[in-house]
């Protein structure tokens, strides 16, 4: 077991910087996921740590040493791949054995190691079998059996789901996690999916354009996305976002757009001319008069998202503000519908309208 | 019915273009047959033409020159295709040069020097140079093979600790081999059927070629039809065997060989 | 939406501050080991293939004839070349070869690329089988084949008597004018199997929907043929071209058996001429100038075809 740690970590491929000053620590057995979209620099930060690209500025520790310039094989790491790159004419047993093979371990050590982790992982009786004779999720854990036969330090995936189908991923998103959670080596999880970042990660890393933008367990980065891209990237639907002029005026402050415009007494903070407010559906309610919303708001439905239990309703408001409501399943609800809705106050967010930087919760 | 109309073309021009191209050959073997199924002429120009010898260099020099070319294409197709180093693309490019080369040039000083060192005369003399234009193509030829493979095979053969060689030997070469395959077919019929390289450097009738000695027959019994057409098929027989059991990958190389050109 | 976050500016730090290179290859990854791998294959090729193919280009700036010492001529072997009306010849009837080994295959590929209906072909493979089975007999044998069928009392003067046409026929190889292109039918006859195997395939390749869109339009069997065939095996084509050009020009064992370039010079030929200059008369210098010319044409030829690819495909 190791931690892991990027220390001001670069990567350039010519003049293109894949990753960017890159720091962050993984704590020993911690489940730490990168995700953001694609060029976002989670994947070269991934093989930076693997050792299968060079880093071009900073290091890499993993425990107490710096091993930027180990081989892969002396960094004690094992490695899921987002195609399992199963070696194609071995059997099952022999994937998994080759690392140990190569180790030099004795064939009667190979085989029990091999028999036990295709025991813990269900998968005894394909032993025998060759890669194409097996189904997407069966080279799936067969690729996670061989990274784990090794007793690796850190344990590395390469978006290892995304090859599967929606129902075979969310099921086996439960059982990798759960088996991290049983042998508690340290895991590197690399994903675009939003949904597996914040149902698997211990701490989730969102990274983009090779930065990476905020790291913290799923709740906080949910509930305190520290900029605009970490509050549109996380959370599905995504928060509504929109820009308006913001006026302070004595000890309060009011949003505006033309005729739009949400007031909050008792505001003592600075914030700049224009800022962005940023709404989770589930803080965009129909109107009820609650104490706890502020509006009411009125807006045209334009397009629903029934889930059954729940519906989002995506509405507009007439200055071109959208907003999506998170409503009841048995609440029934047209296209260009108008409606009144309100907003949960103490649940806004407001970003800086120029940065994109999280300012203060409202 | 413009269909069925078009397929009868198709059929019709097929047909007659496969029969121009057997007709020679299948007339051949009637001529050698001498009429019957008796094998007296085959027999006569087995012995005339000595061709039991030069089915025995034939063979002799062929294995060499597909086995040594096999080897090492794999081995400088491996280094190209996979590793980086300093001078990679420009050993390539040199080796780019010998896929074109025609042997026309070459063959001049390489008699001359070859006889320096003695070797004139001995099956090196045809091996060693059809082995270095077989290794320029089968190094391309394995190069682009060894591209095409994931990269992330040799990325977890790194991480499970295999050196360079085990890579190549339990993970790749596995992989190569229908395409090393290929290469080794087309390689056979390229040596079998050079003749330029043999008539200059073999004049010892002890250690030359099949189509060598087939020209040599032909130079002295030019009016004996019957042996000479039995010769002409005791040459072709083995190539054509090979080339129907193997047509598959005869047809891969040339094509593809060709294609990437 | 304000998309502006902390971006550092794209660009690589100044300077050598960075340890090594910026690209530097993975730790770990083979490099130097490379040489060891590309060596063997380098040696062989380099020491019989490249060294030989210089050291011609060497040799045909003098006048050896392979037992005394060469003397330095300069350019005088290449302006020979030009002079010398037998080599003149030589290069002269590869061009005629060209027309017989190159341009007449091509065109009959094509007119079974045209004559190729939209239906899948039952017996494709044996077709194949066959139409390239000349490709892989070595030219000696087919030499002495076409040789007897040449022959003055041969099977092709018999057809000829026998369909009444007995004043046709001729002693094909011993003929000045018909000796080149008996040669260079023969040529046709190895090739055009080739170039048909290549459109068969390459037309397999040009989506149906063309052909589809042609027919809705109205267009004809020769529009459809000029406006979708054609363009669409463009790249086969070219290959079939420079395949055919090339052996045109190194056109060698067929005429070593068949006529050995007579009679007279009617079928004389560079590749021939490198042999009889190098081995039988003693003009090596003479005889690498032909060969290093022929090299010359060759790789010209195959990039300039490259070429017409490339820009195809860009």
């Amino acid at each position: 077991m190791a931690t892991v740690r990027w220390e001001s970590a670069s990567k350039w491929f010519g003049r293109t910087a894949a990753l960017r000053d890159f720091s962050l620590a993984v704590e020993d057995g911690e489940f730490l996921v990168l995700v953001g979209p694609s060029g976002s620099g989670k994947t070269t930060a991934l093989r930076l740590l693997a050792g299968l690209d060079s880093i071009s500025a900073g290091h890499v520790w993993i425990g107490d040493r710096i091993v930027d310039r180990l081989a892969p094989q002396e960094r004690k790491i094992a490695m899921v791949f987002q195609d399992y790159a199963l070696y194609p004419q071995m059997s099952v047993s022999q994937n998994m054995g080759f690392g140990l093979r190569m180790a030099n371990v004795p064939r009667q050590d190979i085989e029990r190691q091999v028999a036990a982790t295709a025991h813990t992982l269900g998968i005894g009786e394909l032993l025998e079998r060759k890669p194409r004779e097996l189904s997407g999720g069966q080279r799936q854990r067969v690729a996670l059996a061989r990274a784990l036969v090794r007793q690796p330090q850190v344990f590395l995936m390469d978006e290892p789901l995304s090859n599967l189908d929606a129902q075979l991923r969310a099921q086996t998103r439960g059982e990798i996690k759960r088996l991290q959670k049983d042998v508690r080596i340290t895991t590197v999880y690399v994903t675009h999916d939003q949904v597996e970042a914040m149902t698997m990660g211990d701490r989730v890393a969102v990274m983009r354009d090779g930065v990476l933008q905020q790291v913290g367990p799923p709740g906080t980065v949910y509930d305190q996305p520290a900029n605009v891209f970490v509050a549109s990237f996380i959370g599905s639907p995504a928060m509504s976002l929109n820009a308006l002029a913001a006026e302070r005026r004595g000890g309060s402050l009011t949003l505006r757009r033309d005729t739009f415009s949400l007031e909050l007494s008792s505001f003592s903070r600075d914030v700049p001319s224009t800022v962005t407010l940023g709404v989770r559906p589930e803080q965009a309610r129909l109107w009820d008069g609650a104490a706890n919303l502020v509006g009411p708001f009125g807006g045209t439905v334009e397009s629903i998202e029934e889930l059954g239990r729940e519906s989002f309703v995506s509405v507009v408001t007439p200055e071109g503000l959208r907003f999506v409501l998170l409503v009841d399943g048995s609440f029934s609800v047209a296209i260009d519908q108008r409606l009144s809705f309100g907003l949960r106050s103490g649940q806004l967010h407001l970003f800086d309208g120029e940065t994109g930087h999280a300012l203060v919760r409202i | 019915m413009r269909l069925r109309f078009e397929q009868g073309v198709t059929y019709t021009v097929l047909l007659l273009f496969c029969a121009v191209a057997v007709a020679p050959l299948l007339g051949i073997l009637v001529v050698a047959l001498g009429g019957g199924a008796h094998f007296d002429n085959f027999v006569g120009a087995w012995n005339a033409g000595d061709l039991g010898t030069g089915l025995r260099n034939s063979v002799v020099i062929t294995t060499t020159v597909v086995v040594a070319s096999a080897v090492l294409s794999v081995l400088s197709g491996y280094a190209l295709g996979t590793m980086r180093f300093r001078g990679d693309t420009l050993i390539f490019a040199v080796f780019l040069i010998g896929v074109v080369m025609p042997f026309e040039a070459p063959i001049v000083p390489l008699y001359y020097d070859l006889r320096a060192f003695g070797l004139t005369d001995s099956y090196w003399g045809v091996i060693l140079p059809d082995t270095a234009l077989s290794v320029a193509f089968g190094t391309f030829w394995m190069r682009a093979f060894f591209l095409s493979t994931p990269v992330s095979l040799i990325e977890a053969a790194r991480i499970d600790g295999a050196s360079s060689r085990a890579t190549l030997q339990h993970i790749l070469l596995p992989l190569a081999r229908p395409h090393l395959l290929t290469l080794m077919v087309l390689v056979f019929m390229w040596t079998w059927n050079d003749f330029l390289l043999s008539l200059v450097m073999l004049s010892n009738p002890s250690i030359q070629t099949l189509p060598l000695k087939l020209a040599v027959f032909q130079g002295r019994y030019v009016t004996d039809v019957s042996s000479l057409a039995s010769g002409a098929v005791i040459v072709m027989l083995p190539v054509v065997l090979v080339y129907i059991i193997l047509q598959r990958h005869f047809m891969r190389g040339a094509l593809s060989g060709a294609l990437k050109l | 939406m304000p998309s502006s976050l902390d971006r550092p500016p794209v660009s690589p730090p100044p300077g050598r501050a960075i340890r090594g290179s910026p690209d530097l290859p993975p730790p770990g990854a083979p490099r130097r080991i490379g040489y060891v791998y590309v060596l063997p294959a380098l040696l062989v090729y380099g020491t019989f293939a490249v060294v030989p193919l210089l050291h011609a280009g060497w040799l045909s700036f003098f006048s050896w004839d392979g037992v005394s010492a060469p003397t330095w001529v300069g350019a005088e072997n290449y302006q020979q070349l030009v002079a010398d009306p037998q080599l003149q010849g030589a290069f002269l009837h590869s061009l005629v070869l060209i027309v017989f080994y190159s341009l007449l295959p091509v065109a009959i590929g094509l007119l079974l690329a045209a004559s190729l209906s939209r239906l899948p072909i039952r017996g494709l493979t044996v077709f194949r089988t066959i139409l390239f089975l000349p490709q892989v007999i070595p030219m000696v044998a087919l030499a002495v084949v076409w040789r007897l069928i040449y022959a003055p009392d041969g099977p092709l003067n018999q057809i000829l008597g026998t369909l009444g046409l007995g004043s046709l026929g001729h002693p094909w190889l011993g003929d000045f004018v018909w000796a080149l292109p008996a040669i260079g039918a023969v040529g046709t006859w190895v090739m055009y199997g080739l170039a048909m195997v290549l459109f068969l395939a390459g037309i397999q390749k040009i989506p149906s929907s063309l052909y589809d869109a042609a027919r809705v339009d109205g267009a004809g069997p020769l529009r459809e043929f000029f406006a979708v065939t054609l363009p669409g095996l463009r790249n086969e084509i070219v290959v079939a071209l420079v395949l055919t050009m090339v052996a045109a020009l190194r056109n060698f064992d067929l005429v070593y058996v068949m006529t050995r370039g007579g009679p007279g010079n009617a079928t004389d030929v560079p590749a021939l001429e490198v042999y009889i200059r190098a081995f039988q008369v003693g003009d090596v210098g003479s005889a690498a100038a032909v060969g290093t010319t022929l090299a010359v044409i060759i790789f010209a030829l195959v990039i300039v075809v490259q070429r017409l690819v490339e820009e195809r495909l860009t």
